[in-house]
């Protein structure tokens, strides 16, 4: 085990050198001269642009420009914004506030995805499973800024129970909404593979067999049919986890949540290749831990899964 | 003897006043298709089960055998329901129960040992845990032993039982103790030297915690010469009950698990398939049911495997008075184990009556095909017409061709043939195949034959050129197979054609029937698109199947069908090898036995040679010539057929011949 977990951990190491180097080349390559944008509607000097340029190493080559971004971020110093602010000060503010998003979103799919799921599978054919296959369906083929956009409009702006944005320093019911939107659609992808798991896993012949003991319906069902379907849902949610720490640009957008989608996406337009460089390798370390994770916690569902 | 026929005379009586267990009368099945109609899987059966009696349930896949005693646990799969006639437990109407109910029955008053091994235990929970549940489900008190009235009327020994305490489970903790006493005890009486040794030997090995009772450690100490008083003052110091730990180790002892509280914290993967059956016997028996239902509970084993966990199971069922609802396809084996055997056939109960009287003078024209089909009855009627003196080669379908044996030229060799396979997380390698030499001649069938394991599919798959030995040689009329390539080895697999065990598996569901066995002669570029079609249906003749199957697909054909496809498949590119890998396993009696028929004309016919994998010794005695026997990957004994099974050599042969059920029947000549 200990041998699997330092590979594994070895293993990020050219993942997380690979997605640098690849995000730094595709910033690198946007069209537009991020120092030129600095200037805006006033003339440029150039004498000045080009002491920015300097300050920032944005004559230098671009392999030579990513080594001193890589030297930089081995000693924790990501740079500064054009703007002058430290980029990671930056995104201190911001990943609180995706954290919080994140989770949130994760316990409602979590929740009420089991919950919608579980019932569906054991209850098949009857006319609630059909409701909420409908539902689930409804909720996967719509994009989530259509919901977003219906959600403001009903419970925001209609009948006025949720606030319709989140703004800075958000709390709990600013942003219960976003999370909402931002987990419906993993929700439904749960309720159909809880509902399926469940109603494949009700006829398997061990099930038949905890029955021919002698046991209770609850407690086959409890004991036997959910905790084995819970496995491929637990594993989903795992790496679901990590999707929704990456931030959610279209939410984050929707609902004015300054969060780091919303920070990669300021950052992108305009062209701020080490803040955009420095939130991916964080998401990248937040992704590869909770694949990690998962891997770990598969192991422990499943007796059968032995890592060596 | 006169013993054991006091003790059926009992039991006899005792069935009789108490009338039948389990009654089942009229019952009607019905499945609800897609499309709203109804399937009758059972019609209008009737059987009954008396108080410790074995009763067997024999028909092919689909008879309604499962169904039925499924009906009797209210666990029908899917939209199966019981429409009419009654299911009655100890008088008691339970057909119309709602699943409720069942619960209160189920575990406590009818066990299941369920068919496959494999898929019937939890493989997230440990073993203990899944014996807990049902310990657990069914509030068993697990200090003391449930023993049911017909065991306790029939319980022969010298001591009565007087009073509930008797019956208290020994404990782990009180093991050491109580062993020490014992030891004191003998001591006592004067017992030393050998005679100590054997007799603490003898208690170590009997008195296991969470099994052996108060009254049975003061048995023992009784008949090791102890004094009656001595003896029960141990026994009730010593013998105080065991925990729940104890007595789930203690099932899985009963049910022959050794070294069983460590296997109890194991998971199921780390069972064998036999293990996992013992298992499922445990749980099946760990509330003490009067009734056992016993659904195909060893065919999914190896012959060997199956006759240690029934001999096992036939003891504790005796010994607790269990009665069993034993359901099977093999005529000889329920023969073997039932007192009673019931007939299925498409849903209705054909024939029913007491075992021999079933198997001597089947009356209904199914069971007599049945009879006349089942290999284990047919090889067994060999061996009783040979003992009679009389020629058995009219009753044989296949008769050793000795003289071609010795004649014939050698079509395949295989020397020294040996493989290993690199075991995972290790450097060690395991030799799946050691040193294994024959010949195969032509026209003959060389029968392989051996236990799950021993190497036998490899054997084949290295004849087959589909796997490279580690060393050794394997020659295809004088030529070592290891050397064709292109255009040689094109030609090697046109002249040696495999058929394996699952037809399910070995034909692609997108082919029709026709681009299944035109596809070797495409690939080997013989004919016109005409003459190939014209080829196909020459073959779909040859296995007796209507043209008309041309145009359907595998999953539109049953197992027997699919099976002969396989063989025309084969056949196609008149091949002088088939190597059939277990080609019959899957299959049901009658349909395996027109199999094998086929088999035998199309070798009579074409002069055919085949090499046959099988674990099945019964079927080695209908169709081959020569008889290899492996285990562990070597060759351990190797003749032709009449001399294996007349005249063993080894021991593990001689098993192997003992386990084919049936095999202790006494059939008499009556079988016409």
């Amino acid at each position: 085990m200990g041998k699997y977990l330092l590979r594994r951990i070895l293993q990020m190491i050219p993942v997380v050198l690979g997605t640098t180097l690849l995000v730094y080349a595709l910033v690198f390559a946007l069209p537009g001269d991020p120092v030129k944008a600095m200037f805006g509607d006033k003339p440029v000097n150039e004498a000045v642009a080009a002491q920015i340029r300097a300050e920032y190493n944005l004559d230098k080559p671009f392999i030579v420009q990513y080594f001193l971004f890589l030297k930089n971020a081995l000693t924790l110093n990501f740079g500064e914004t054009f703007a002058g602010q430290p980029v990671i000060a930056e995104i201190g503010r911001a990943f609180p506030v995706t954290i919080k998003l994140a989770l949130m979103a994760f316990c409602f799919e979590a929740i009420f995805g089991c919950v919608f799921g579980v019932i569906s599978g054991l209850k098949k054919g009857k006319w609630y499973d059909s409701v909420i296959l409908i539902v689930s369906l409804l909720l996967i083929s719509v994009p989530t800024f259509v919901t977003g956009f219906v959600g403001q409009y009903f419970l925001g702006v209609k009948w006025r129970i949720l606030p319709v944005t989140a703004g800075a320093n958000p709390g709990f019911f600013d942003l219960l909404m976003p999370a909402m939107v931002l987990g419906s659609v993993s929700m439904a992808y749960i309720i159909r593979l809880a509902r399926s798991e469940v109603s494949s896993n009700i006829a398997l012949d061990y099930v038949r067999t905890a029955r021919a003991k002698g046991m209770s319906n609850t407690s086959v069902t409890f004991r036997h049919i959910l905790r084995n379907s819970m496995i491929p849902v637990v594993t989903y949610l795992g790496q679901d986890l990590g999707a929704l720490m990456g931030g959610a640009m279209i939410t984050e957008q929707i609902f004015n949540i300054h969060g780091i989608g919303f920070l990669t996406y300021q950052s992108i337009l305009k062209g701020e290749a080490n803040m955009v460089v420095s939130v991916v390798t964080l998401l990248t370390l937040v992704f590869v831990v909770c694949n990690l994770l998962v891997d770990m916690l598969y192991a422990a569902l499943d007796p059968r899964i032995r890592y060596a | 003897m006169s013993e054991q026929t006091n003790i059926d005379d009992k039991l006899d009586q005792l069935q009789r006043a108490e009338g039948p267990l389990l009654e089942v009368k009229d019952l009607q099945v019905d499945f609800t298709t897609d499309d709203g109609r109804a399937v009758h899987a059972v019609r209008d059966s009737s059987f009954s089960v008396y108080p410790g009696q074995w009763v067997a349930i024999v028909g092919e896949s689909g008879s309604g055998k499962s169904t039925s005693a499924m009906a009797c646990l209210g666990l029908l799969p899917g939209t199966g329901k019981v429409v009419g006639g009654s299911i009655k437990l100890n008088g008691t109407e339970i057909s119309h129960y709602a699943q409720k109910e069942f619960v209160n029955v189920r575990g406590s008053k009818m066990g299941l040992v369920p068919q496959d091994p494999m898929s019937n235990l939890n493989p997230v929970w440990r073993i203990g845990t899944q014996v807990k549940e049902a310990l657990v489900a069914n509030n068993m008190d697990v200090s003391h032993e449930k023993r049911s009235d017909l065991a306790k009327a029939l319980a022969n020994a010298d001591i009565e039982i007087k009073s509930e305490g008797d019956e208290t489970f020994l404990g782990s903790k009180e093991l050491p103790e109580l062993l020490e006493a014992a030891e004191q005890a003998l001591v006592g009486i004067g017992v030393e030297g050998d005679a100590f040794t054997r007799k603490m030997e003898y208690f170590r090995s009997e008195w296991v915690p969470g099994s052996e009772t108060r009254w049975r450690v003061a048995d023992d100490l009784i008949k090791a010469g102890v004094k009656d008083d001595d003896a029960w003052y141990i026994a009730k110091k010593y013998v105080t009950g065991s925990s729940m730990e104890d007595r789930i180790a203690g099932l899985l002892v009963e049910a022959g698990l050794p070294d069983a509280a460590t296997r109890a914290r194991q998971y199921p993967h780390e069972f064998s398939g036999g293990m996992r059956q013992r298992a499922l016997i445990a749980i099946g028996l760990a509330c003490r049911p009067e009734l056992l239902i016993a659904d195909e509970p060893t065919s999914a084993l190896d012959v060997t495997v199956q006759k240690k966990i029934l001999d096992h199971l036939q003891d504790l069922t005796d010994s607790l008075g269990t009665a069993v609802l034993f359901i099977t396809h093999d005529l000889g084996l329920a023969a073997e184990r039932a007192q009673h055997i019931v007939v299925m056939y498409k849903g209705q109960v054909v024939e029913s009556g007491p075992s021999l009287e079933v198997l001597q003078h089947p009356q209904h024209p199914y069971t007599k095909r049945l009879v006349a089909a089942a290999p284990s009855l047919a090889s067994q009627r060999i061996v009783s017409v040979e003992e009679h003196g009389q020629d058995a080669s009219s009753i044989m379908e296949h008769k050793v061709n000795e003289q071609s044996l010795e004649t014939a030229d050698t079509i395949i060799e295989v020397s020294h043939l040996t493989r290993e396979f690199k075991l995972p997380r290790t450097k060690d390698m395991f030799k799946a195949v050691d040193d294994v030499s024959f010949k195969v001649k032509r026209g003959t069938t060389l029968a392989i034959v051996g236990e799950s394991g021993s190497g036998k599919s490899t054997v084949a798959n290295m004849v087959l050129k589909l796997l490279e030995p580690t060393s050794g040689t394997v020659t295809y009329n004088g030529s070592d197979i290891a050397q064709f390539k292109g255009k040689s080895l094109l030609d090697f697999r046109r002249h040696v054609q495999p058929v394996f065990q699952n037809p399910y598996g070995s034909l692609d569901p997108m082919y029709s029937i026709f681009r299944s066995i035109e596809e070797p002669l495409r690939i080997h570029k013989i004919g016109d698109k005409k003459s190939r079609a014209a080829r196909v249906r020459e073959l779909l003749d040859l296995v007796e199947l209507p043209e008309s199957v041309m145009r359907r697909y595998p999953n539109e054909l049953s197992g027997g069908q699919r099976q002969r496809i396989a063989i025309a498949r084969a056949m196609a590119l008149n091949p002088d090898v088939i190597v059939c890998d277990e080609a019959v396993s899957a299959l049901d009696v009658l349909v395996q036995d027109q199999v094998l028929h086929l088999l035998n004309d199309l070798q009579a016919k074409n002069g055919l040679s085949y090499l046959f994998i099988t674990h099945d010794l019964a079927v080695v005695r209908q169709i081959a010539d020569d008889v290899v026997v492996m285990q562990h990957g070597k060759l351990v004994e190797h003749g032709t057929t009449d001399e294996v099974f007349l005249h063993p050599q080894q021991q593990y042969t001689r098993d192997l011949l003992d386990a084919i059920p049936g095999g202790k029947l006494e059939l008499g000549l009556n079988l016409d």
